[in-house]
C-alpha cells in the first residue's frame, strides 16, 4: 500500500466519522465545528485527486464563510442552551435505506469497469496543476474565453448583496 | 508567462443591449443614494432610459454586418438574439411605465431597489436569450431568477407577498439544480459545454440509447427539458406559478410572465432545436407530451380561477403550451411562429396585467373577478382596454392573438403535427369561456352595493368622518386614478395588440429572419 492510499483512508476515516458525528449530535454547535472537520477532509481528497484549486476554494468558501454563517445563524436565532439543539426527527429508517441504495448504486456503477470512469481518471492524472489552468482560462484567453462568465457572476453576487439589503431591512 | 487578450472592443459592442440595461441599473443605485426619498419616484426614468438605449443598442446590432458571435462563443448577437431582447425590452419598458405609482400605493419605500432589481432582471434575461454556452445559460439564468425572488417578496408587510417570494426561491432553485445536473451530464457526453461544439458532437457520433455516451446525453437532455420547462411553466412543473404571480407586485408579474418565458424559450430554442437537433427523435416526445398536457391542463385549471391576476397565470401556462407547439415541431417556421406568439403576448399580456394593476388596492385587493362586476360603467376606457386585451388573448381576429395563433396552428399542420393543431383548437376553446367570463362581468352584470365600511376600508386615504356613505362607496367603487405613465403604458400595449393584429406582415418577416428563413 503506497503513501496515497493510506492519507486517503485516514482522510476518509475523519471524514465519514465527522459527518456521522454531525448527524448524531446533539448539541448543533458541536455539529456545526464537525462541519467544519468534513469540509476539511474533502479538501485533502480533492489534493489527492490533483485538484488543488478545488481543494483551497473548498476550505475558503465551506470551511472558512458556509461554517461561519452557520455559526452566526445559530447564534442569533437559537436560545441559549444549546442542549438537544440539533434537530432530529424519526426518519433514520428511511434515509439509511436511501443511503444504503445510493451507495449500493454507486460501487455497481464503479464495478462496470465501463469507459467513463476509465476517462476520468485518465483526465484525473494527465491534469496535475489546475490552478494555473484555470487562471490560464479565466484570465488570458486565445481561443475559448470565460471573461464574460467571470463578470456575469460578479453581477449575481451584486444582485444576492442588494437583495439581501432589501429583504433584510426595516422598513420605516 | 505571457497574457494574450483576446477579447476586443467588439465584442462588448455585440453585448451592447445588455450593457445599457446594466449601466441603467448601476445609475439608478447610484442616484438613489445621492437625492432625498421625495425624489426616488423619478428614478422610473433612468430605468426607461436604459431600456430605450438598450433599443439603440438592438438597431445597431441589426444593421451592424460580420460574425455575431463574441466572447469566444460565449454569446451572440444574431438575428434570434436580437428579436428576443426587442420583446423582452418591450415587457421591461411596459412594466417599467406600469409601475410609478402603484409601487407607492403598496407602501414600498426602497423605490431605487425595485428599479435597480427590474433592470438586473432585465440584463439576465436579454444574456441568456443571447447565450450560445450552457455555462453562459445558467448564468442568465441565475442573473433574472436572484432578482426576481426579491422583486416578488417586495411588498413590504404583506403575506402573501412573502408567500410568493419564498416558493419562488425555493422551487425555482431546486429546478436550477435539475437544470445544472444536465447541463453536466450533457457536458460529460459531449465534452463541450459550447452549443456548436455540443452540435458537432452529436452529429458526427451515432447515438445509441444504451451504450457509450448515449444514456448520459438521454439524462442530461431529461434534467435540462426539466428545468427549462419550470421557467416557462409547462404542466407538470407549473404549481409555483399561480401562487407567485397572484402574490407578487403587478409589474413584477407582468415582466416575469413574458421575459422569463421569452429567455427560456430561446434557451429551448437553441439547446434542443438547434444544438440537439441531430438527436431529435430522442427528444421530440417529450416536447410534444409537455405541449399538449400544458395546452389542455392550463385551460381548463384557467376555467374554475375567480382571482382575475390567477386566471391570468393560469391563462400564461396555457399560452406556454402553444409555444411549446414550435419547440416539438423543431422545424424553422415552428420556431419563426412561436417567436411571433411571443412578441403578440408580451403586447397583450402585459396589457392585461396592467389593467389589473390600475384597479388593484393595498395587499392585492380588487383583483377578484367579483371586483370586475359592472366595470364597464365605472371606468369605461380600462374596461373596453381590458377586453382588447382578453379579446387577444383568446385569439379574436383582428389582434395579435388572432395571427399569433394562426401562426403557430398552421406551422403544426406544415410540419406533420396535425394532432397537436386539433388539441390546440379545443385548448382555446376552452380558454374562450374564462376570458369572456371577466369581459361578462364586466358588461353584463351590475355592479355589487358596496357597503361603506367595506369601501372605506378599500381606500385607506379616505377617512369617513365629513363624508356620507355614498360619496365614500362612490370613491372607493371608482378607484385610484390611473398614473400618466401607466396610461402612456396601457395605450403602447393597446396599439401593439391591435397594430400587431391589423398589420403583421413586418414582424412576421423579421421573426422568420430570426428563426433562419428568408
Amino acid at each position: 500500500m503506497d503513501l496515497a492510499s493510506i492519507v486517503f483512508l485516514v482522510l476518509a476515516a475523519i471524514l465519514v466519522g465527522s459527518a456521522l458525528a454531525v448527524v448524531t449530535l446533539r448539541n448543533i454547535v458541536h455539529a456545526a465545528l464537525f462541519l467544519v472537520l468534513v469540509f476539511g477532509a474533502a479538501a485533502g481528497i480533492y489534493i489527492l485527486l490533483n485538484a488543488e484549486f478545488i481543494a483551497i476554494v473548498q476550505i475558503l468558501v465551506y470551511a472558512g464563510a458556509v461554517t461561519i454563517l452557520i455559526l452566526f445563524a445559530i447564534m442569533l436565532t437559537q436560545n441559549p442552551n444549546s442542549r438537544g439543539s440539533n434537530p432530529m426527527n424519526r426518519q433514520a429508517l428511511i434515509a439509511a435505506f436511501i443511503a444504503a441504495a445510493l451507495c449500493a448504486g454507486i460501487i455497481f456503477a464503479l464495478s462496470q469497469n465501463n469507459a467513463i470512469s476509465a476517462a476520468a481518471s485518465q483526465a484525473v492524472t494527465q491534469n496535475a496543476g489546475t490552478a494555473v489552468a484555470i487562471g490560464n482560462l479565466l484570465y488570458s484567453p486565445t481561443s475559448y474565453s470565460y471573461v464574460l462568465p467571470f463578470e456575469i457572476a460578479t453581477l449575481v453576487l451584486l444582485v444576492a448583496i442588494v437583495g439581501a439589503i432589501v429583504i433584510g431591512r426595516e422598513e420605516d | 508567462m505571457a497574457f494574450t487578450y483576446a477579447i476586443s472592443g467588439g465584442d462588448w459592442a455585440r453585448i451592447a443591449p445588455e450593457l445599457a440595461l446594466l449601466v441603467a441599473a448601476l445609475l439608478v443605485m447610484l442616484v438613489d443614494a445621492l437625492i432625498p426619498a421625495r425624489l426616488r419616484g423619478a428614478l422610473v426614468i433612468i430605468g426607461v432610459m436604459g431600456v430605450l438605449a438598450a433599443l439603440a443598442g438592438v438597431i445597431m446590432l441589426y444593421a451592424s454586418s460580420g460574425s455575431p458571435s463574441a466572447f469566444g462563443g460565449m454569446v451572440t448577437s444574431d438575428p434570434l438574439a436580437l428579436f428576443a431582447t426587442l420583446v423582452i425590452l418591450a415587457a421591461t419598458g411596459l412594466s417599467l411605465l406600469l409601475s410609478p405609482g402603484y409601487i407607492e400605493r403598496q407602501g414600498t419605500r426602497q423605490q431605487g431597489e425595485f428599479y435597480a432589481l427590474v433592470m438586473l432582471a432585465a440584463t439576465g434575461m436579454v444574456l441568456m436569450a443571447a447565450s450560445t454556452n450552457l455555462m453562459m445559460i445558467f448564468l442568465g439564468l441565475e442573473l433574472l431568477s436572484l432578482p426576481l425572488y426579491v422583486l416578488c417578496a417586495f411588498a413590504p408587510g404583506q403575506q402573501r407577498a412573502q408567500e410568493s417570494g419564498m416558493k419562488y426561491f425555493l422551487l425555482s432553485s431546486f429546478a436550477s439544480g435539475f437544470l445544472l445536473y444536465g447541463m453536466a451530464l450533457i457536458y460529460g457526453a459531449t465534452g463541450a459545454t459550447n452549443l456548436g461544439g455540443i452540435n458537432h458532437f452529436v452529429a458526427t457520433h451515432a447515438m445509441s440509447a444504451t451504450a457509450g455516451f448515449g444514456p448520459i446525453l438521454l439524462g442530461g437532455m431529461a434534467l435540462l427539458a426539466v428545468g427549462l420547462a419550470f421557467k416557462v411553466s409547462a404542466i407538470p412543473f407549473h404549481a409555483w406559478t399561480p401562487d407567485v404571480y397572484q402574490g407578487a407586485l403587478t409589474p413584477v408579474t407582468a415582466l416575469m410572465s413574458v421575459g422569463t418565458k421569452m429567455a427560456a424559450f430561446v434557451a429551448l430554442i437553441r439547446v434542443f432545436d438547434v444544438a440537439l437537433a441531430p438527436v431529435r427523435a430522442d427528444w421530440q416526445g417529450i416536447m410534444w407530451a409537455l405541449a399538449i398536457l400544458t395546452m389542455v391542463g392550463g385551460n381548463i385549471l384557467a376555467a374554475t380561477q375567480t382571482n382575475v391576476k390567477r386566471l391570468l397565470a393560469y391563462s400564461s401556462i396555457a399560452h406556454a403550451g402553444y409555444l411549446l407547439i414550435g419547440i416539438a415541431l423543431g422545424t424553422q417556421a415552428g420556431i419563426a411562429a412561436l417567436l411571433y406568439y411571443m412578441a403578440a403576448y408580451a403586447v397583450m399580456n402585459v396589457g392585461a396585467f396592467g389593467v389589473v394593476l390600475a384597479l388593484e388596492r393595498v395587499a392585492g385587493l380588487g383583483t377578484n373577478l367579483d371586483d370586475y362586476r359592472g366595470l364597464a360603467s365605472r371606468r369605461p376606457a380600462l374596461a373596453a382596454a381590458l377586453a382588447v386585451f382578453l379579446f387577444a388573448l383568446a385569439g379574436i381576429p383582428g389582434t395579435a392573438g388572432f395571427v399569433a395563433k394562426y401562426a403557430i396552428f398552421a406551422a403544426a399542420v406544415t410540419g406533420g403535427h396535425a394532432e397537436l393543431t386539433i388539441i390546440g383548437v379545443v385548448a382555446s376553446m376552452i380558454g374562450f369561456y374564462y376570458y369572456l367570463r371577466v369581459i361578462w362581468a364586466m358588461y353584463f352584470v351590475p355592479a355589487p352595493d358596496m357597503p361603506a365600511a367595506e369601501a372605506a376600508n378599500a381606500n385607506p386615504h379616505l377617512s369617513l368622518a365629513g363624508l356620507n356613505s355614498a360619496v365614500v362607496t362612490k370613491l372607493a367603487a371608482s378607484g385610484t386614478p390611473l398614473a400618466f405613465s401607466a396610461g402612456l403604458a396601457l395605450a403602447l400595449a393597446l396599439i401593439g395588440t391591435l397594430g400587431l393584429g391589423i398589420f403583421p406582415a413586418p414582424l412576421i418577416s423579421l421573426a422568420r429572419q430570426a428563426a433562419g428563413l428568408p
